[in-house]
């Protein structure tokens, strides 16, 4: 077992990542957001790392709106 | 494999001890405690000798925590495991400010698979504490990607892989158990030493859901 690494993100570099991870499991990024902030975390499992990305944002931020 | 002396195994479990009291200790060094127990729980154990896990969390706030399998963000979120197949892992963590700053999880999963980039699962936990206990699905629940012997026990169309099986707290100690016990995953330590610090942290690790 190799030693843990630790990540310390901007709120850009989150937003980014939501986007990718929702992609590369063939879901739209905005949808994803908006699930996310009406608490539907809808195909748990899949987006369960896009969702964990999520969860590190402020409720208010702009991006569960826009 | 390298294989280790008891000595090593004693300093390890030693090292598992004091990380698992530190991650029930709450505060902002509990994720970090945490991170160290599930590194060493699986160095004990399942984890192949390059298998990794990273811990991520917002600059600006360190209230949540995302803990998943692998070193790459761009990569898949899995484990290596000692049987050349994989246990994808995500676990959201928060610290709980309602419960003195307790390290809580937000939401998890963890599936044995048998690549890391495709859906060859076997065997899959997830649990979402935001669920209301009444909810249906369970809170925490078990999915099994197979066949049932008897025909028409299940609804038209419906798979078993998506039958929820209840379990209330899909702790990590008991995906380690399965996978060594049921599944045959060598594992690293000797039995007695990795199932003694399984059973002296699981209960503890209830600790970790829903209060």
């Amino acid at each position: 077992m190799l030693p843990t690494k630790t990540y310390i993100y901007t709120r850009d570099e989150i937003v980014e990542l939501v986007r990718f991870k929702s992609l590369e499991q063939g879901h739209d990024p905005d949808d994803v957001f908006r699930n996310y902030a009406a608490g539907d975390w809808r195909h748990f499992s899949r987006l369960l790392e896009a969702y964990a990305f999520c969860a590190m944002l402020p409720k208010d931020d702009p991006i569960f709106t826009s | 494999m390298t294989p280790s002396s008891p000595h090593n195994w004693s300093s390890t479990v030693a090292s598992l001890r004091k990380a698992s009291d530190g991650r029930l200790a709450g505060g902002r060094e509990a994720p970090a405690h945490f991170e160290r127990y599930v590194n060493l729980l699986f160095r004990l154990t399942v984890a192949h000798r390059e298998a990794a896990i990273r811990l991520s969390r917002l600059a600006a706030s360190s209230k949540v925590w995302a803990l998943t399998g692998g070193h790459d963000p761009g990569g898949r979120p899995a484990v290596r495991l000692t049987d050349g197949r994989y246990l994808r892992l995500v676990a959201v963590l928060e610290l709980d400010v309602s419960a003195s700053r307790q390290l809580r999880f937000q939401a998890l999963t963890w599936q044995y698979q048998n690549a890391i980039d495709d859906d060859s699962w076997v065997f899959r936990a997830d649990y979402s504490r935001s669920r209301s206990p009444a909810a249906s699905p369970p809170r925490g629940h078990l999915h099994i990607d197979g066949t049932l012997r008897q025909p028409g026990v299940l609804r038209p169309k419906q798979p078993l892989g998506r039958v929820h099986f209840p379990c209330r707290r899909p702790t990590l100690e008991a995906a380690v158990v399965l996978l060594a016990d049921e599944f045959g995953v060598p594992t690293n330590a000797p039995h007695e030493v990795w199932r003694a610090a399984v059973a002296e942290h699981e209960a503890k690790s209830a600790r970790l859901f829903d209060s």
